[in-house]
């Protein structure tokens, strides 16, 4: 589980930065979108361990 | 009769019929939120309901988990946000163009196409455009209308989910999230948006696919507009301010396409965005004194009968009575507020001579008056729907501060559909967590013990409403971006920005105006906020519900708190207004209340 978590959040910070890098206002709206509902799903995980 | 007596009867006459419709309608609920109910649409709309399913690939009969049900919910919703941005954005390449999009509309901006498409993936429909000067047909019918129906429908499953939760015992599911989808838009939202648009269209609303018409006006008009350079830029003069030149004014266009289909959505499912940017208070979008009055009726008639489903579902009618009453008290209360201070007009007008029996009629429409304007903003502000038939900016300054702190409660007086009486049963477990410490037992609510699990979820959903709300505020009037979309300085300025993060968050929508909002800065921070006040609010409720419906009841006893009763709904009231107040009132106060004392003593913003 902690090293899925791991490779996730790597995934995801490399992800992210590609889509900076290419300045494409469309991408990281959309990426930024994907991030927030997945942000939600891990704070559901949260909200069931607290 | 005098127009306080004729406000007087209308009330009446919408207190009654709210009344009346609470629980046909509430009956109705209790089949169509069961997969196994039974309507009178079945013979029409069961086998379309089984071929979804089978196309879905989605066992009616397999209920969800609590997770399961909101990552449900949660890629549904990511999935139809990021379609209607792809439509905003395309809205110029879809073909038709001479029937969907007649006035050739380009496509919308990034950043206004996103905060449009978390806007009405949330309910919210804040509106950083004016619709009939920006959407094209398509983008109105399938994009915004689709929308409607999609996030009116995650609102109702999200409340039916946490009744189940409530209802049930020694339960690991909570419902099925796409059955519920199905069935309410099927059986609830599509046959009584088609009933609704017809009677729409019978009190003057338009529903064509006509290209915009062009009227002569009898009277030319010269205004003064902004100097532009070839490229569209405004021309500046050596101090930096905008050259204005005259320009005359001899037609005036005049909107069409389809209004009727998207309007009956829009009051129904507590939606509120516009066709037009002048939203109820324009003639086509409300043409009549009746449509006025059924289009308020719609607003609160779901919330409204959601609280006898509650009753029903929990085997206690008495407690979703109580509910209700609590809800049309705080309504009340609100409504002879903003009455009271709109009736009462502006001081400094009547200086000039304005007549003050008439009240403060800037910003309104004539044909609705103080008091349809003020009930239409009291209504649309308690339920999250958003749409205006007066510019709340005009309000008086306390008038103005009924709808920003109904919609700072949390938008539970009646609320949006769904989302108001889950929100509301937050505060039922703070009071019935609050009614426990005051006599030293367990808190108990029908037979379940309030444990701190449900604490502290209730507690994340309260301060994601604060956090929300003044965190972005405080951040827009310390920033530059913040600060340059002002049109109105000192405590208004303030109202306005504390208005928009309201609107955004509650998921109300309705605007204060005066914000130049359709900025970079702007249109993310609101998209945001309409995201987290959504969907951080809705995962810990969630969890709530999983947890209720895991838990074995327990017998009444003699501790037992009662939850239906006169004692139960104030005890609810004074909740719900102690958290609004100690989380919001310092912000009213630097706002509409330091502007009414101001005015008073003769200064305006």
């Amino acid at each position: 589980m902690k090293e899925r978590t791991i490779v996730q959040c790597i995934v995801g910070f490399l992800a992210a930065v590609l889509i900076l890098a290419t300045g494409n206002t469309d991408l990281i709206y959309v990426g930024a979108s994907l991030l927030f509902f997945g942000i939600c799903i891990a704070y559901a995980e949260w909200c069931e361990r607290l | 009769m005098n127009a306080a007596a004729l406000g007087w009867i209308q009330l009446a006459l919408y207190l009654g019929l709210l009344l009346l419709i609470t629980k046909p309608l509430g009956l109705y609920l209790l089949q169509v939120l069961d997969v196994r109910g039974r309507t009178w649409l079945d013979p029409l709309w069961k086998p379309a309901e089984r071929l979804t399913y089978r196309l879905c690939g989605i066992d009616p009969e397999k209920e969800q988990h609590w997770k399961q049900y909101t990552i449900s919910m949660l890629i549904f919703s990511i999935f139809t946000m990021l379609v209607t941005y792809v439509i905003l954005r395309l809205q110029a390449f879809i073909p038709l163009q001479h029937l969907l999009n007649p006035q050739a509309f380009p496509g919308l901006a990034d950043h206004l196409a996103f905060d449009t498409a978390a806007s009405f993936t949330t309910n919210t429909d804040w509106q950083s455009y004016g619709g009939e000067s920006t959407m094209s047909y398509f983008s109105q019918m399938v994009a915004l209308t689709g929308q409607n129906f999609f996030s009116a429908a995650v609102g109702i499953a999200i409340a039916a989910a946490l009744v189940r939760g409530i209802a049930r015992h020694c339960a690991d599911t909570v419902g099925n999230f796409w059955v519920d989808l199905v069935r309410i838009i099927y059986y609830l939202l599509l046959p009584f948006c088609v009933v609704f648009a017809l009677f729409l269209i019978s009190q003057g609303m338009i529903q064509n696919f006509k290209p915009y018409d062009a009227a002569a006006l009898t009277e030319k008009e010269t205004v003064q507009v902004a100097k532009t350079d070839a490229s569209g830029n405004p021309v500046k003069d050596a101090q930096g301010n905008a050259v204005m030149v005259p320009q005359v004014v001899d037609t005036q266009t005049i909107p069409e396409g389809p209004m009727a289909s998207q309007i009956a959505i829009k009051m129904l499912g507590t939606n509120g965005g516009g066709y037009t940017n002048a939203n109820a208070a324009h003639p086509f979008e409300n043409p009549t004194p009746f449509s006025n009055f059924i289009q308020m009726l719609s607003i609160f008639a779901i919330p409204s009968a959601l609280t006898y489903y509650l009753g029903r579902m929990v085997k206690s009618p008495g407690h979703g009575w109580s509910v209700w009453a609590a809800m049309a008290l705080l309504f009340l209360a609100g409504f002879f507020v903003c009455w009271h201070y709109e009736a009462l007009g502006n001081p400094i007008l009547t200086q000039l001579g304005v007549d003050p029996a008439d009240g403060n009629m800037e910003g309104k429409e004539v044909r609705f008056g103080i008091t349809n304007s003020a009930l239409f903003a009291t209504i649309t502000t308690d339920a999250s729907c958003g749409a205006v038939n007066s510019m709340h900016d005009s309000f008086t300054p306390l008038g103005g501060l009924v709808p920003l702190f109904n919609i700072e409660l949390g938008e539970v007086v009646f609320g949006g559909v769904g989302a108001g009486l889950y929100g509301m049963l937050v505060f039922v477990i703070v009071a019935v967590f609050i009614a426990g410490l005051m006599v030293g037992r367990t808190p108990e609510y029908l037979g379940k013990k309030i444990q701190s699990f449900e604490v502290k979820m209730s507690m994340l959903v309260l301060l994601v409403l604060a956090i929300d709300i003044l965190g972005f505020t405080a951040w827009a009037c310390v920033s530059d971006w913040g600060k340059a979309g002002l049109n109105n300085q000192g405590p208004h300025g303030f109202s306005e920005m504390l208005y928009a993060y309201s609107s955004v968050t509650g998921n109300n929508g309705s605007a204060f105006a005066g914000l130049t909002a359709s900025t970079y800065w702007y249109d993310t921070t609101l998209a945001f906020g309409m995201l987290i006040g959504r969907f951080l609010m809705i995962v810990p409720i969630m969890a709530i519900a999983g947890s209720l419906a895991a838990k074995r009841l327990i017998p009444a006893g003699p501790g037992s708190f009662p939850v239906s009763g006169g004692t139960f709904t104030f005890l609810l009231i004074g909740t719900v207004l102690l958290v609004g107040a100690l989380n919001f009132l310092p912000a009213l106060a630097l706002g509409p209340v330091v502007e009414h004392f101001l005015m008073w003593s003769g200064k305006l913003f």
